[in-house]
């Protein structure tokens, strides 16, 4: 079997944190030589040779991720691990993010990609390795933006080698849009990706749509936690470690998000009464929106995607669409009506009266701006909740 | 948690201990702790006649212990005597609570220049030492 196990992958994905931060080199060997003798074991000849492209650090700035030969009854594997950074709440909510266009041409988080390809020399040379040792089998693994670089890993080696890696992600933000979604999943294989989160993890929330996840075909790994509202504390690798434990992925596999059809999110956006800022709101706001742009436009996602050569950003694109779902027939511009006073109502300003000629262009970007600075502050300032949590009791 | 505490993250717990060489006391050496957490902090201490030691705990205050990230900080203890420099201690703290080190119990420390290096794994943070302690290493699980 050379798929890893979920305990495997998640031990990976946490321990690449100590081996990146461990003072030298030959303590992480020391580290790898003692928690995984057998798989990965260090002579002193592999470590006075310090030669590039074999087993050890990626840098970027700093160490950010571990490249491994596996050994004995794991020869012929290779392992690329990245870690998360610090950053990641600057990164996803900047506002001004662009897209950029991935290995197979697919519009991705610019963020991301650049991360990725600052990396990208030092995991060709690697590669160059990979291709002379037999290697049959390359695992991707990462947790929070560790999580997207694997995955952009997974894909660009898809398409720079022909190898089809697996990819494992753990708290995984949303690497980019429909068309790279579409295409790594099918250029790697659907059973190959295995994606694991949280319910209130708050960062596979975000970005929000037009950004999906990836896979958006196969299995997802939906994992239980307390709590309604998205939050920091179910990031922690920790809480993945926990949560895997022991278990298989079909038995991860079993729980599975609420499905929402056309039908459900329509009763969701026609029911009355407020909104509350839960995990859920933001699942419904996300799909409604998606929802209601279908309506008003027939490939908005195509549309939305394909735009982003030119100097419009998401958000002018999504309040575009909208608002031309306002000028058109009636029974369009009352979901846009629906969907703007829903994004209200999470903002804390529920309108009871809200006409079509408001809804501008102007005035729609702002809204939608709104619930991105909203979903924004509530990953980057979990302080707040935090402290509200804290005085509730 | 307090709203005072809000924020505040444990890099090294207070650590006392005794420094020996061959058995012996080493007496007025210069101890150099270094923790990191974005940033180098650096405090020293000398042991006395008798080797023994003490350091306070090392605290920061910082939001990001809310924020979806992982805690990660490194420890280092240098030991010089005669000059030469002996590293005692160096970690990566996993985990932001204070006498993470020892589960709980305060840390005190015996360390013995003139001895192999051990590393032991404590609430999933790796530790590299000539020290001993009382402590129970994180159960081995066979993942691999």
């Amino acid at each position: 079997m050379t798929t890893l196990n979920p305990d495997q992958s998640a031990k990976l994905a946490d321990d690449v944190y100590t081996l990146t931060r461990l003072r030298t080199l030959e303590d992480a060997y020391k580290y790898l030589n003692t928690e995984y003798a057998g798989v990965f074991s260090f002579s002193e000849k592999t470590l006075t040779k310090g030669k590039t492209g074999g087993p050890g650090i990626i840098k970027c700035k700093t160490a950010f991720g571990f490249t491994l030969l596996g050994q004995g009854s794991y020869s012929g594997q290779a392992f690329i691990i990245f870690r998360g950074t610090q950053y990641l709440a600057d990164w996803l909510t900047n506002l001004n993010i662009g897209c950029s266009r991935s290995s197979f041409s697919q519009s991705v988080h610019d963020g991301f990609n650049i991360a990725f390809k600052s990396m990208e020399r030092q995991i060709a040379d690697f590669m160059d390795t990979v291709k002379n040792s037999g290697v049959h089998s390359i695992h991707c693994v990462g947790h929070s933006l560790g999580g997207a670089l694997a995955t952009l890993c997974g894909e660009w080696i898809k398409a720079k080698y022909g190898m089809k890696p697996y990819i494992y992600t753990f708290g995984s933000p949303r690497v980019g849009m429909s068309g790279f979604a579409t295409t790594c999943t099918r250029e790697v294989g659907k059973e190959r990706i295995f994606r694991v989160y949280h319910k209130t993890d708050v960062v596979p929330c975000i970005p929000i749509w037009p950004y999906i996840h990836t896979p958006n075909k196969g299995t997802q790994y939906y994992l239980p936690s307390p709590g309604i509202l998205p939050g920091a504390e179910y990031h922690g690798m920790n809480h993945y470690v926990a949560s895997v434990q022991d278990k298989s992925w079909q038995t991860l596999s079993a729980l599975k998000p609420e499905q929402k059809s056309d039908f459900s999110i329509a009763a969701w956006l026609k029911e009355e009464g407020p909104v509350g800022v839960t995990i859920k709101a933001v699942e419904w706001l996300d799909a409604a929106i998606q929802f209601v742009i279908r309506k008003c436009i027939g490939a908005a996602e195509w549309i939305v995607s394909k735009a982003m050569g030119t100097s419009a950003t998401i958000m002018d694109r999504l309040a575009f669409i909208l608002s031309d779902g306002v000028t058109l027939e009636e029974n369009i511009s009352a979901w846009v009506v629906r969907l703007i006073r829903k994004i209200l109502s999470f903002l804390g300003r529920a309108r009871h009266a809200l006409s079509k000629a408001e809804l501008s262009r102007t005035y729609i970007k702002s809204v939608l701006t709104d619930l991105q600075v909203k979903l924004n502050s509530i990953a980057q300032n979990a302080l707040s909740s935090a402290l509200v949590q804290g005085r509730a009791i | 948690m307090t709203l005072f505490d809000a924020g505040k993250v444990c890099l090294f717990s207070k650590i006392s201990g005794v420094i020996t060489l061959d058995g012996k006391p080493v007496a007025n050496a210069k101890i150099t702790r270094t923790v990191n957490l974005n940033k180098d902090k650096v405090d020293h201490t000398y042991t006395d006649d008798k080797g023994y030691f003490e350091m306070p705990a090392v605290f920061q205050r910082t939001v990001t212990k809310f924020l979806p990230q992982e805690f990660v900080a490194n420890q280092e203890i240098v030991v010089r005597h005669l000059e030469k420099d002996y590293r005692i201690w160096s970690s990566v703290k996993r985990t932001p609570e204070e006498n993470s080190e020892a589960r709980g119990k305060d840390l005190v420390v015996e360390c013995e220049l003139n001895s192999e290096e051990t590393l032991i794994t404590v609430n999933n943070s790796p530790i590299f030492s000539l020290c001993k302690w009382n402590v129970e290493p994180d159960p081995k699980r066979k993942i691999f």
